[in-house]
């Protein structure tokens, strides 16, 4: 298959979304013209095209809208076995894709809708990545 | 039906598929447009229009010696093919040219994927930053991200999952350059290993090496050349997200994309899908069937995998699909558009080794990226009016 370095590199667009996450906080744009945030940053809001884009720190409430279940997960993860990939639907309305993690990687204990709260965990040579766990904490 | 305005006056694969380490991509190319050719009883002097995805169309034209008026090489994934049709068909209306070669190649077992023009996952790009970290460059994980939700809402069942191979297997037993044509059970597809749950090694695509071209032009001259004309009688297009995000598509279990192509390509036919006898979707994996005929309008929604369970795709089934064994059990050489859309041109000229009886009209799905773009194309062997 086709082979991409994983480890992400920043734009000036998305910059202050990875320089918040060294902060511990995830950060998204917001478009002031609609007032709604979305997901990937950009310099353009998707929905109305504006321009006049700030970013606002999200408040880590999420649900679980869809999941798989990697058989293997990459070295830079740190994970043995299986790791969920996970489509997360933020508090603030925007879709990301992530990973939840601290409980077992299997379809019974990932379900559909469960309430999320957002935690950092490092990857590779960063020291936090923006991950979600069950809100009612570990093997909830 | 209305009445269509181009035809497919040629149109082959390459002359072997499978393993073929002799030829590279390039080479299958060649092989399938020179089959094309002479289906279509021309020299490639007498085409004046060549399509080509990924390849520079000036190296193939240099290697098929010929000297187009008019090119074009759009790559949106595996539908490419699908969208150069109908670039082609707009070049001729144009005026740019009268006769099109599409032409496609891909050594994808022997000597690896075409070039990655679209800079997939490069530095930078939305998958590399926000997708591929979480997949751990796994590309599968993220075709498969809506299941496990459509499964919550529709009940969709691991079982019915498996049985979208199982069915497909069946019609390849009956094609003789399918790869895989022993039977398979539900049971046997559910016991494969997991590569992303719930998708399972026998819910994958093969990898293959293939190739296939043809040659398009106006309704006007169809009946101008050696082969059968099939004509093309309606296509649709679009477009929704990057080509491998997932979480750009506003509805992931509906994905609006498919509507709007199967929106188009029906109205320009002036057909509905109870007026289409053949059905090809493009199979990358299980799932990708089911959303096609949800999204296709073939059943309502959450129906697919019952659809396909029941054995209505199957052979005497009443929606016959996927009849060359699909990109699960026939070929998959990495962007299959162009090989979905053969199996609709053989079963319309009632050449196809698991030919169907009485098929008339047959539309063609396919996929560029996941759930990035997509192309519908109805054939018939009829002209319409």
């Amino acid at each position: 298959m086709l082979k991409t370095d994983l480890d992400p590199v920043p734009t000036p667009e998305t910059l202050p979304y990875w320089e918040g996450l060294e902060q511990g906080k995830l950060r998204l744009c917001a478009c002031r013209a609609c007032d709604r945030c979305f997901f990937p940053p950009s310099n353009i809001c998707p929905r109305c095209t504006s321009t006049d884009i700030e970013w606002r720190v999200a408040s880590g409430q999420a649900t679980l809208y869809s999941f798989v279940i990697n058989a293997q997960a990459d070295a830079r993860w740190g994970i043995e076995g299986p790791m969920s990939v996970a489509m997360v639907k933020l508090e603030e309305g925007p879709m990301m894709l992530s990973t939840v993690i601290n409980c077992p990687q299997t379809a019974e204990a990932l379900r559909i809708d469960m309430d999320l709260r957002l935690i950092f965990r490092p990857y590779g040579d960063l020291p936090r990545v923006a991950c979600f766990e069950p809100a009612g904490g570990r093997d909830a | 039906m209305r009445k269509a305005g181009y035809a497919i006056v040629g149109a082959a694969e390459s002359t072997r598929i499978g393993k073929v380490p002799e030829l590279s991509s390039m080479g299958l190319a060649l092989d399938a447009a020179a089959n094309a050719l002479a289906n279509a009883g021309l020299d490639a002097a007498d085409v004046d229009g060549l399509t080509t995805g990924y390849m520079p169309p000036g190296n193939v034209a240099q290697l098929l010696g010929m000297t187009p008026a008019w090119a074009d090489n759009t790559v949106v994934g595996g539908c490419s093919w699908m969208y150069q049709l109908r670039n082609a068909m707009a070049a001729i209306a144009a005026g740019y040219c009268e006769t099109v070669l599409i032409t496609y190649g891909e050594s994808g077992r022997s000597h690896g994927f075409l070039p990655n023009v679209l800079d997939l996952g490069a530095p930078g790009s939305i998958e590399q930053q926000f997708d591929l970290m979480y997949c751990s460059g796994n590309r599968t994980a993220l075709f498969a991200m809506p299941i496990a939700r459509f499964m919550h809402e529709t009940g969709l069942s691991e079982a019915q999952l498996a049985s979208v191979p199982v069915a497909q297997r069946k019609w390849a037993a009956m094609n003789s350059r399918a790869k895989l044509r022993e039977p398979t059970t539900v049971d046997d597809v559910l016991a494969s290993r997991i590569i992303a749950w719930p998708i399972r090694r026998d819910m994958c695509c093969l990898v293959s090496d293939a190739g296939g071209a043809m040659v398009v032009t106006s309704a006007e001259r169809a009946n101008d050349f050696r082969a059968p004309p099939v004509y093309v009688v309606g296509t649709g297009s679009s477009m929704e997200t990057g080509i491998m995000s997932p979480a750009g598509v506003e509805d992931p279990l509906r994905p609006g994309l498919i509507r709007r192509s199967a929106e188009q390509a029906f109205s320009s036919a002036g057909m509905t899908p109870d007026d289409i006898d053949h059905l090809m979707i493009y199979d990358a994996f299980a799932h990708n069937p089911i959303f096609g005929l949800e999204g296709l309008g073939f059943v309502g929604f959450g129906e697919g995998g019952a659809f396909i369970a029941e054995g209505n795709t199957e052979p005497g089934g009443r929606l016959p699909m996927n009849t060359n064994g699909g990109g699960l059990c026939y070929a998959h050489s990495g962007s299959y558009g162009m090989l979905c859309m053969q199996e609709s041109i053989r079963q319309l000229r009632g050449e196809a080794e698991a030919q169907v009886d009485g098929v008339c009209t047959s539309l063609a799905h396919g996929w560029g990226g996941f759930w990035s773009a997509c192309a519908t194309v109805i054939f018939s062997n009829q002209r319409g009016g």
